[in-house]
């Protein structure tokens, strides 16, 4: 039997993230460990049926928000609610319900299979948990989700090496489906395809979503899979959010200087768009910044600096409803 | 084209693997590239960039071979010249640039070193000035502190700095071809998009010529004067960059175009059907049966031809 909490859609979010912290100690040289915040007071909640994108390159803190969404990382500050209940509340008696509801797809298909076992049986083996279905049903029950992947229930005795990135992203989202889940963390789902095959799985994780009525937290560095796929989204630098906001108002009109030198960068749109548009180039690479320090996280990187970015602490207000951003210069501009 | 091009390959045949993997994975491309023309191909996986590219320097795997064609630089049949010539005018006349910087560079010896070398060879200068010049390109392309970090193994190096140094490295003989093959994919955006400038600015700048290979059109968009489209081995589109992105003339360079054009939130377009299998030889076009305009004239495969001035395509239909 599987016990369903009641849900109440209208009061309480699917999931909701608060005020997150992670910290780690990573040695810097054989005698110097140092402390880096990988994710700094990060906080969204998101409904059923929604999408929230986390943007971001690499080494913001994506990764380690997405593990501790699933629980398998300990916060070092904050609490993630499923179900309006605390995972801590969770991790007591309900665990097992919680780990049905938040499950993954991976960035890498080819990487996230075990090459030695049958596509059906990879399937089967997800269903650990399901313990409402006997052996019979869990074999039908993977036919089931392949056919809803698009995919002819013949791949079920196919290895993976046997598939094609494309097919075996989409038994990826079939194996995340096996538990009912209600939240799906989707690292990067797409990256790894070509353009094509991209517009595909865009496809079917949409369908999905509208028929199941799933929670979907969307890591990607590609703003064109963010906009096709997400309703709202946050700017991610250095583990702090720099904006959020719906996706369409961000790209119509980003404030923050990150913002515009990501989509500068990315080119949404018609081709030739850019060229009217002011073009912003973030100079540089992510620096290493000292734990004392108070300034802007974009600072030596940012086109527009001032010195009182490089003192003042910024914080992320509310600039116009819905929308945030973390820039002195933005908010004084938007005044 | 009136114009001597710098760089023509002519129906270009290529047939790589082993037994039954053995693939005919280029298929008759023919392009060509003018002095100064900064050439895009794009292209979905599989569709024969890579290969092309390195049939340009003769630099294919060991179980691939040029079955049949020509590639002519600055008038010289490139296939017909002995190894050493060719060792000549890779790195001094054309160079390469390959998506993984990290594997392209050597561990063992520093990041100046590498560049010094590939001087020291091409120009036969002392080993001081070859440093001299590895230090000038290191700042050149961007690498803060380059003095030092000439000394820094490639391990040293982040992703995009590893990138920069592989660019030097190709820059250092100021070639007349750059060849970029996915320079910035896995890189950061904005260190994508610094990447990209500098190849652009340079390239301009020593009024050299470039083909970039990506299969993302935005990269293509944001340095290129002009764009092919590979398919199967085949070029089907050659032409400006804005005659091909605004108005494409095959049916494939449509509907791959438009996988790029994201407007919002919602169902998204993609080609139907599956690339064929490179394994077999077709009579056709390759692209007919993903088609929508596929008709029985198209049982015979399409030249490319010029169907405006210098906008070429091979489909009936154009
Ligand atoms: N187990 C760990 N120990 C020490 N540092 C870690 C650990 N995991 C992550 N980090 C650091 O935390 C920061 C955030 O990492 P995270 O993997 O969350 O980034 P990400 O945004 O997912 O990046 P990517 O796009 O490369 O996947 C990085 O600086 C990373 O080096
Ligand atoms: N070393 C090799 N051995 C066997 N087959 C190969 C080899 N290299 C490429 N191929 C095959 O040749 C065809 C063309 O490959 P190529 O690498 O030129 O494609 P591409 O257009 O560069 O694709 P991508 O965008 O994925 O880089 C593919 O079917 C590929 O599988
Ligand atoms: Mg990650
Ligand atoms: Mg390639």
């Amino acid at each position: 039997m599987q016990a369903e909490t009641p849900i109440s859609i209208e009061e309480k979010p699917v999931l909701e993230a608060q005020s997150l912290i992670k910290k780690y100690r990573i040695r810097q040289s054989l005698t110097n460990r140092i402390t880096i915040t990988a994710v700094n007071g990060i906080s969204f909640s998101v409904e059923a049926g929604e999408t929230v994108a986390l943007v971001g390159e690499s080494g913001c803190g994506k990764t380690t928000v997405g593990k501790m969404l699933l629980g398998l990382l300990e916060p070092d500050n904050g609490i993630v609610f499923f179900n309006g209940l605390s995972l801590t509340e969770y991790k007591t008696k309900l665990r097992n319900e919680f780990r049905r509801g938040v499950q993954m797809v991976f960035q890498n298909p080819i990487t996230s299979f075990n090459p030695m076992m049958s596509i059906g049986n990879t399937l089967i083996d997800s269903m650990r948990l399901r313990d409402d279905l006997s052996q019979t049903e869990k074999r039908e029950e993977a036919i089931r989700l392949l056919q809803r992947v698009g995919l002819d229930p013949d791949y079920a005795k196919r290895r993976p090496s046997e598939m094609s990135g494309g097919q075996l992203q989409r038994v990826g989202v079939a194996r995340a489906l096996t538990t009912n889940p209600k939240v799906i963390f989707l690292d990067e789902p797409t990256s790894a395809l070509d353009m094509s095959m991209r517009g595909q799985i865009i496809n079917l994780l949409l369908d999905i979503q509208a028929e199941l009525g799933l929670v979907y937290v969307l890591v990607s560095h590609d703003l064109r899979v963010v906009r096709a796929m997400a309703h709202y989204m946050l700017v991610i630098y250095l583990g702090q959010v720099m904006e959020e906001g719906t996706v369409e108002d961000i790209i119509q009109n980003p404030l923050h200087p990150y913002t515009k030198g990501l989509l500068a960068a990315t080119l949404v749109g018609h081709v030739g768009e850019t060229e009217t548009k002011q073009r912003v180039r973030v100079h540089g690479e992510v620096l290493q910044l000292p734990a004392d320090f108070h300034g802007c996280n974009l600072i030596q990187r940012c086109p527009f600096e001032k010195q009182r970015c490089r003192t003042e602490l910024q914080t992320l207000e509310e600039v116009i409803p819905g929308r945030k951003v973390r820039c002195w210069q933005a908010l004084d501009l938007s005044k | 084209m009136s114009q001597n091009p710098l760089l023509e390959i002519k129906n270009l045949q290529v047939i790589i693997g082993r037994e039954e993997n053995r693939v005919h994975a280029v298929r008759g491309a023919s392009l060509k590239i003018n002095e100064k023309e900064r050439l895009g191909i794009i292209g979905e996986s599989g569709s024969g960039k890579t290969l092309t590219a390195l049939s340009i320097l003769r630099l294919l795997p060991a179980t691939g071979i040029i079955k049949e064609g020509e590639i002519y630089f600055q008038g010289k049949d490139l296939l017909s010249l002995s190894e050493s010539e060719m060792s000549y005018i890779r790195g001094k006349q054309i160079s390469i640039v390959f998506q993984n910087a990290a594997a392209a560079l050597n561990p063992l010896f520093t990041v100046g070193q590498q560049i010094a070398e590939v001087y020291r060879f091409h120009e036969g200068c002392s080993a001081h000035e070859a440093w001299a010049k590895a230090i000038e390109m290191l700042d050149a392309t961007g690498i803060p502190d380059p003095t030092r970090r000439a000394h820094a193994y490639p391990n040293q190096f982040s992703g995009g700095m590893a990138q920069r140094a592989l660019i030097a490295m190709a820059l250092v003989c100021s070639p007349k071809l750059l060849i970029a093959d996915e320079p910035t994919t896995g890189l950061d955006l904005t260190i994508q998009a610094q990447v990209l400038d500098l190849i652009k600015d340079h390239v301009i700048q020593s009024c050299s010529s470039l083909i970039l290979i990506s299969h993302d059109i935005a990269v293509i968009a944001e340095v290129c004067t002009n764009v092919a489209v590979m398919y199967a081995g085949d070029v089907l589109e050659v032409g400006s960059l804005e005659d091909v992105f605004q108005s494409p003339l095959s049916p494939y360079s449509k509907a791959l175009l438009k996988c790029f054009q994201i407007e919002g939130r919602g169902q998204q377009p993609y080609i139907a059907g599956k690339v064929p299998d490179l394994r077999f030889q077709y009579e056709g076009c390759l692209f007919a049966p993903r088609c929508e305009f596929a008709a029985d004239i198209c049982r015979n495969r399409p030249v490319l031809r010029e169907v405006k001035p210098n906008h070429w395509a091979a489909c009936h239909f154009t």
